[in-house]
């Protein structure tokens, strides 16, 4: 063996042993690679498991719940098992309570300044993500787990907060806490954030399905005209419409049983009424309260569910102002009447013992005798108007209808009245389309109406006026604008007016136009009220009860026809009425 | 035209706002995921690398990733005080 041979052996085993060696430092890397890709896709499987197990637990236990508390417990609670920490919290807002709930479960122990850290810590995020100043806001707390140590000083090193919302809304914050610095990994930390969005979005699925059953309810106690609130067990408004917000003058948005009781202050005691109702299960009522300028009738009563478990009170707020005033306006009719009754019995009383006197001269017995007819005249017309209005009321009131010449029926009470126009020196004019034949109508009964608007138009013209009785066919559907055009009518009626836009049948249009000083229009519907009319008669130097529109309107109606009035200010009015052709 | 000073000083604040709501550690972390942005312990930029733009909208992404929409509410007052920056609006 030369020694070239022995070289090329010595070098060939040398590539040999480097081949071998190199082959066994791949091979251990490829095994550590591939035991390190394990590890991960081990942890990564385990992260995994553990995502949908919370997800899971949060599906089972709080999946039909809207509790975001016990969402945050399942969420806190099961951290363990993912990673290390010393607190787990969470922060949330109770708006009705308008305080905050602090949970702080301890898993080692901490000071007590750890955890008012932690606390603070929360408060501030809450703050910059709700723009809220929460820290004057009360804080409930709730400490659980291990004992906190005084003695432990070791200070809050890592920490991390989860939002937690529903829908666009912020309503707490979970926290993971502790000692040890820098301990939290990205993916770790960004696990719990992606179980928390889940958990959120399943709150906000089932708050969006409510919602939308609940708008259907919402909008029934929305458009109804009493306040409806509902007070639950733990004293949270759970239902509230405009009309309670109104009637207590409350402009906030979110409303507390605190905003409440506060707006009744003073006036009622709203927590013992609520308590009563709640722990006597029975109603209470408040019958009469003045707040906001107005009246106010309350009921509490008790709700229970199918199982007869009371849940809470439902308050009703009714408005009783209307009935009140209108309360006060009877007792004024029923005063005025009695008056009015009065005063020509009295002087019926007087002329009697008058004339009790055998002396008394012819002329002089003459004249009581006047004033006792005159007296008699006036009582017997408030009698039967009385009589018409109770009728009227009652539905006892018939026409009796039959085919008849109102023209002759206007032109004979236009000749009444001439002697009436000509002391005020009003012109008294009528207008009678020319194609109108003869009509059903209750010629007594029309006259009554016709005699009412006349003596009112002359009676409310100044001297040198006008008043003109216009009558005109209306075919269904015609334009009254037009037709009253055509005809060269000018009155204040268009097609607007309420009595013709609702009917639907042709009809005759009689209307008596003054050019008077005209009605407010917030008076002229009070014109054919009884008690309104008798409370503006009673202001007015006009004497009679004012039951006279009331009546014809109750006349009109029988006709199955419709009175309206139409004014302008300064120009004139039109009372008018229609009647069907047929 | 926003100036780069202006977008450092943006993203600074905006880092330090989150580092309130969500801690240090997850902010800094997640600012830190942003390649175009240099930045300190104390999560101010100290150097943008690349379009000031990309790299603004690149860190607000990664805070909505996080933590949700919820989050750019808070950053919509900052963006406020610098009118001349920009962000595309995601849904």
């Amino acid at each position: 063996m030369n020694q070239t041979n022995v070289m090329l052996i010595f070098i060939f085993s040398v590539v040999i042993v480097a081949i071998v060696i190199s082959f066994c430092i791949y091979i251990r890397k490829l095994r550590g690679t591939l035991k390190a890709e394990s590890e991960k896709r081990e942890s990564e499987n385990s992260r995994r498991m553990y995502e949908l197990s919370i997800l899971k637990e949060i599906g089972e236990r709080a999946g039909y719940s809207l509790n975001t508390q016990r969402i945050a417990d399942i969420i806190t609670g099961s951290l363990k098992e993912l990673i290390d920490y010393s607190t787990t919290s969470y922060i949330l807002e109770d708006s009705q309570k308008k305080e905050l709930l602090f949970k702080c479960e301890v898993e080692e122990s901490v000071s007590p300044k750890f955890v008012e850290d932690v606390k603070s810590r929360m408060v501030a995020a809450l703050s910059i993500l709700t723009d809220q100043n929460y820290q004057e806001r009360k804080i409930e707390e709730v400490v659980a787990g291990t004992i906190l140590d005084d003695e432990n000083n070791e200070p809050l090193s890592s920490f991390f907060n989860i939002p937690l919302t529903v829908g666009d809304k912020v309503v707490g914050i979970l926290n993971v806490s502790s000692t040890k610095t820098g301990l939290y990994k990205e993916d770790e930390m960004t696990i719990l954030y992606k179980i928390t969005a889940q958990a959120s979005n399943a709150v906000t699925r089932l708050q969006d399905v409510l919602d939308s059953e609940q708008s259907k309810l919402n909008a029934m106690v929305v458009s109804m005209a009493d306040g409806v609130l509902m007070i639950d067990r733990e004293n949270r408004v759970y239902v509230i419409n405009p009309k309670v917000k109104e009637l207590l003058g409350i402009e906030s948005e979110e409303i507390s049983i605190f905003d409440i009781i506060e707006a009744f202050e003073g006036k009622v005691d709203f927590r013992t009424k609520l308590e009563e109702c709640i722990k006597l299960n029975r109603q209470e009522v408040v019958e009469e309260t003045y707040l906001q300028h107005r009246y106010i009738r309350i009921l509490f009563s008790p709700v229970k569910d199918k199982n007869k478990e009371t849940l809470g009170a439902v308050i009703i707020l009714h408005d009783i102002t209307h009935d009140k005033e209108l309360e006060k306006v009877k007792e004024d009719f029923t005063s005025m009447m009695v008056h009015d009754l009065r005063s020509p019995l009295n002087g019926i009383r007087l002329i009697s013992e008058m004339l009790q006197d055998k002396k008394m001269p012819k002329d002089q017995f003459l004249q009581s005798a006047k004033m006792i007819h005159e007296s008699t005249t006036n009582i017997l017309e408030l009698v039967n108007d009385l009589l018409d209005v109770a009728k009227l009321e009652a539905g006892k009131f018939i026409v009796a209808k039959e085919k008849g010449d109102l023209k002759s029926v206007i032109t004979s009470r236009i000749n009444f009245f001439q002697a009436l126009a000509n002391e005020k020196n009003i012109k008294l004019d009528s207008y009678w389309e020319p194609d109108i034949e003869q009509i059903p109508f209750d010629e007594k009964e029309i006259v009554q109406v016709l005699n009412n608007l006349l003596s009112n138009a002359i009676k409310f013209t100044n001297k040198n006026g006008k008043v003109t009785v216009q009558t005109l066919l209306l075919k269904k559907d015609e334009d009254v604008n037009k037709k009253a055009d055509a005809n060269k009518i000018k009155w204040f009626i268009s097609n607007a007016s309420p009595a013709l836009m609702q009917s639907k049948n042709d009809l005759l249009i009689c209307a008596v136009t003054d050019n008077g000083s005209g009605i407010e229009q917030d008076k002229i519907k009070k014109l054919f009220n009884k008690f309104q009319q008798v409370e503006s008669g009673k202001k007015s130097e006009v004497k009679g009860t004012g039951l006279g529109l009331v009546i014809a309107k109750g006349i009109i109606e029988a006709h199955g026809g419709m009175v309206g009035v139409e004014s302008v200010m300064k120009k004139g009015s039109t009372f008018y009425f229609t009647l069907p052709l047929e | 035209m926003a100036n780069g000073e202006e977008y450092k000083n943006i993203m600074s604040e905006m880092i330090k706002k989150q580092i309130v709501i969500l801690g240090p550690d997850i902010a800094i972390m997640k600012a830190k995921n942003v390649t175009e942005l240099t930045i300190n312990p104390d999560g101010e930029v100290t150097e943008i690398n690349g379009e000031p733009q990309v790299a603004l909208q690149r860190l607000i992404d990664e805070y909505v990733a996080l933590s949700g929409l919820i989050v750019k509410k808070t950053m919509e007052p900052l963006l406020a005080k610098y009118p001349s920056v920009v962000v595309e609006q995601k849904q």
